[in-house]
């Protein structure tokens, strides 16, 4: 019966594996060569600087039982003393010294902002970076159609010859107008064509669009103006105030 | 507004921008064969080819962005070459790598598809940072350092590179220091109700159409787009409005919502396609008009937004019209 005979065949193999390894472990360290005890140098002893452990012993690194302060920067010191000055204070029974302070710090406070605001200091450049780059001056432009004294300016653009400023005043007055008459919305940031749009459904459209167009092509594209154009440009201006004092 | 001729305005003519107009026309016509609305992308488009410039076309899939890129190659009788960009896309792939060449023992360069005059680089967003950064030199200088050797790319040189928006699956946001590369970059939206029921008769009438490119005809070539962009250059800019300009990109820089703001190749940006929308709407001067317009496609991703404003839901696009609306126009 195979399957009878397959442990005691197994069971004979372990004890032949075991046997012949034995024989060769013993085999193995016979011949392993005994040391020569007279050529093993002594055991020395070496023990550490005296003076390097006098060091360690003294550095303040290893005391531990003392608890010693962190070297500190002179603002490091500042802002502790500062710390321990408010804990102080506001760590005391009674909050009458606080209040006081308080109000110090307001007074001073309101009495530097009311100075900076005498100056015209930017406020916000005290305390960001990016408001430097912000500092654009905008005075170019910065002009309110409704404080111009036109007539006075126009007579004296023209008097100097000055044909171009001449009819930049021109429009002005024009947007002007038609602001006070509340067909137009006025703000800085819109465009002329924004203005031309908001008169879509007014008689007033096509003379607007026409000195519109003028005043592009002398203002921004720096058309030459003589004399002669300059009253060819002005009569356009004349015939868009004749529509508007129709419509008024 | 229609511009009225400087003659019948009683002044004297200074630029005559005729066959600029004709040219616009006739590549409309031919974009009008297979595109139906999209007309501000299509001019956009026309502004950048004469400002010299290289275009950013995002918007979500199937809104034609691809397909108009591709017409408005054909319509420019130029070389045209098509990059599928894939999150395995090598620089070496895009720009071209040396080969040994056994017969000479020596090594030969092998030019890559970014050598052509309109390169179309399709799902730009979909290679990662290290892909992207091979185009740097190309699209700034419009030359390949390769192996310690210059090779210049021939005149007109344009990228028009499409990509989804960045939440989409599998696309990587793209450097700042390439997004500021593109001269515009163009929000395509979806066409509206009637469009949609043209583009659908039109397929339903023609089902082949959608192949057949074959019907566009070139209208431009190589020598007539520098023409075009020599008249450009003669556009007059006044001083008021170069600094109308400058206030305009230095507010970005200054603005609370913003944590990038644009850089002075964003005001150059401007200025050249202020001037190319100037001659194409027939004027020979920029008005602030023109800046205005063209603001938030040149700034838009030139600028990017602190995280508060972004997750109040806040947009490149709101910023800027809120900059245009603060800063006076100069009159």
């Amino acid at each position: 019966m195979p399957f009878k005979s397959v442990p005691v065949r197994f069971s004979l193999l372990f004890f032949l594996l075991l046997f012949w390894g034995g024989v060769v472990s013993r085999s193995a360290v016979a011949s392993v060569p005994v040391p020569d005890t007279a050529a093993v140098a002594p055991l020395q002893l070496r023990y550490p600087d005296p003076q390097k452990l006098q060091e360690l012993r003294e550095s303040k690194d290893f005391q531990y039982g003392q608890d010693i302060r962190p070297d500190m920067s002179f603002w490091e010191r500042f802002w502790r003393k500062i710390g321990d000055y408010l804990s102080q204070m506001l760590s005391g029974t009674s909050y009458d010294g606080f209040w006081k302070y308080v109000l110090y710090a307001i007074a001073i406070g309101t009495t530097v902002f009311v100075i900076l605001k005498l100056l015209q200091v930017d406020f916000v450049g005290l305390f960001s970076r990016k408001s430097a780059a912000a500092a654009i001056t905008y005075e170019t432009y910065r002009e309110n159609i409704h404080e111009i004294d036109f007539d006075a300016l126009l007579a004296e653009a023209e008097a100097q010859g000055d044909y171009r400023r001449a009819i930049r005043l021109q429009y002005l007055r024009t947007l002007k107008l038609l602001t006070d008459q509340g067909l137009i919305d006025w703000k800085p940031g819109k465009t002329n064509r924004s203005y031309v749009s908001e008169l879509k459904s007014s008689p007033l459209l096509r003379p607007f669009e026409r000195v519109t167009q003028l005043f592009e092509y002398v203002w921004y594209g720096g058309s030459s103006l003589d004399e002669q154009t300059f009253e060819t440009v002005r009569q356009s201006f004349r015939e868009f105030h004749q529509s508007f004092a129709k419509t008024a | 507004m229609e511009p009225l001729e400087e003659a019948a305005l009683g002044l004297a003519p200074q630029t005559d921008f005729a066959d600029l107009q004709a040219a616009a026309g006739r590549i409309r016509e031919e974009l009008r064969k297979r595109i139906i609305g999209q007309e501000a992308f299509i001019d956009l488009l026309l502004v950048a080819i004469l400002a010299d410039g290289h275009v950013l076309i995002e918007g979500v899939p199937g809104i034609a962005k691809t397909l108009t890129a591709k017409l408005l190659a054909r319509t420019i009788d130029v070389g045209f070459n098509r990059i599928q960009f894939t999150p395995d896309l090598m620089p070496s792939d895009v720009l071209g790598t040396s080969v040994f060449h056994p017969g000479t023992a020596t090594f030969q360069f092998k030019q890559g598809p970014i050598f052509s005059n309109i390169v179309l680089i399709d799902e730009i967003n979909r290679a990662p940072a290290k892909t992207q950064a091979s185009l740097f030199e190309v699209m700034e200088e419009q030359q390949i350092t390769q192996d310690g050797v210059q090779y210049t790319m021939a005149d007109p040189f344009i990228v028009l590179a499409t990509q989804n928006p960045i939440e989409q699956e599998g696309t990587y946001r793209l450097p700042e220091a390439q997004l500021d590369r593109f001269l515009f970059k163009i929000l395509v939206q979806y066409p509206s109700l009637e469009e949609e029921v043209a583009i659908l008769g039109v397929h339903h009438n023609r089902p082949a159409l959608q192949r057949d490119l074959e019907e566009i005809q070139p209208v431009l070539t190589a020598e007539k787009v520098s023409a075009l962009r020599r008249q450009v250059q003669n556009v007059h800019v006044d001083a008021k409005v170069l600094e109308y300009i400058a206030q305009v990109v230095v507010q970005t820089r200054a603005n609370k919502s913003l944590y990038l703001g644009a850089s002075p190749r964003a005001s150059l940006a401007l200025l050249n396609s202020a001037k190319a929308l100037a001659a194409l709407r027939n004027r020979s001067f920029v008005t602030p008009e023109d800046v205005q317009e063209l603001a938030p496609s040149v700034l838009r991703h030139r600028i990017q937004l602190t995280p508060e404003r972004e997750m109040e839901g806040g947009t490149p696009d709101d910023v800027i019209k809120q900059i245009i609306q603060k800063t006076e126009v100069p009159r």
